[in-house]
């Protein structure tokens, strides 16, 4: 059985500099990998892709289990954008086994990161 | 911060550009044409005309730029260096207004009667792709707001304080490998009588609000 996992964000918001809180729940991890969770952005539209994973964290080994994390966004960003040649999406994501490749995602979370000071 | 002095030197290196690639391609084009009119000569046929169709486009195109650079290296020449000199640099927060001094350093005499300045800030996406082999960027402006602009009104002068205002509902700037969102300040000088100049000045929009 391929193991499963969620993740739920304190805040679907977070600002440059801040942090994303949340908590990730997993389970059918048999062979005992390692479960992390990541911070990455994706571009999407016209130009070729730029993808970052900028934080990541591991929260367990455990065949089921469930934790909380906390991961840091950078000062400078970039955030999301909507634009008209391009798009910058950001996610936290489950991996199992934990990698910072987009390789054994297992839950996703969007999230939207705005400038600092954005929420003041 | 200490204050920083941006110079748009575009366009010289323009010209510089246009001259040097415009005498390769257009010198290759037309030494070609010289060796197929000689073999032309020796032996005429009707296909040497549309054989010679590619080297007479790379001559053509390359006088065109030739001449386009000379232009450029004059208009430098006549108009003058564009300066734009922000007071704790480049670097701007979402929100935040800061008066910039603009002056056009040497130039003609002629080019330094009457001027009127205007200033835009201006944003651009940019994107990259690869297509084949080839890498293709794409750029498309996506907003411009008009920037208050008070000329010096000194005589043989050419210089205005800028107020660049940054909105606070903007993107900022954004670098990435293939995509990136720039900034800048564009500063036109119109004086009759002398080609119309704009100084573009690239700043960079922090992704942070001014308190």
């Amino acid at each position: 059985m391929s193991a499963q996992a969620s993740v739920v964000l304190d805040h679907h918001l977070a600002e440059c500099g801040g942090a994303v809180v949340g908590a990730v729940r997993w389970s059918g991890n048999d062979r005992r990998r390692r479960v992390g969770v990541v911070l990455r952005y994706r571009t999407e539209g016209r130009g070729d892709v730029d993808s970052d994973v900028v934080a990541a964290v591991e929260v367990g080994d455990t065949e089921s289990g469930e934790g909380r994390f906390r991961l840091d966004v950078p000062p400078l960003g970039p955030v999301t954008y909507n634009g008209e040649l391009l798009r910058l999406l950001w996610v936290v994501a489950v991996q199992i086994p934990a990698h910072r490749s987009f390789l054994g995602t297992a839950a996703e979370a969007d999230l939207t990161v705005v400038p600092r000071g954005w929420l003041r | 911060m200490a204050e920083v002095v941006v110079a748009d030197r575009s366009r010289r290196s323009r010209g510089w550009l246009g001259i040097v690639l415009g005498g390769v391609f257009g010198g290759f084009g037309t030494i070609f044409l010289v060796l197929l009119a000689a073999a032309a000569s020796a032996a005429p046929t009707p296909w040497f005309l549309v054989v010679a169709v590619v080297p007479l486009v790379f001559t053509v195109g390359g006088a065109v730029a030739v001449v386009a650079g000379i232009r450029n290296l004059w208009l430098s020449r006549v108009l003058g260096v564009p300066t734009l000199v922000l007071p704790n640099g480049t670097a701007l927060s979402l929100g935040e207004t800061v008066t910039a001094r603009f002056h056009r350093a040497g130039g003609s005499r002629r080019a330094r009667q009457a001027p009127r300045l205007t200033a835009d800030l201006v944003c651009k996406e940019h994107v990259t792709y690869r297509q084949g082999t080839d890498d293709h960027t794409v750029t498309r402006e996506v907003r411009r707001r008009e920037l208050a602009v008070r000329d010096d009104q000194l005589p043989d002068s050419v210089s205005g304080q800028v107020t660049v205002a940054v909105p606070a509902d903007v993107p900022p700037s954004m670098s990435l490998r293939h995509n990136g969102i720039a900034w800048s300040v564009e500063v036109r000088v119109e004086v009759p009588g002398v080609p119309v100049d704009t100084g573009t000045f690239a700043v960079v929009v922090l992704p942070q609000v001014s308190r």
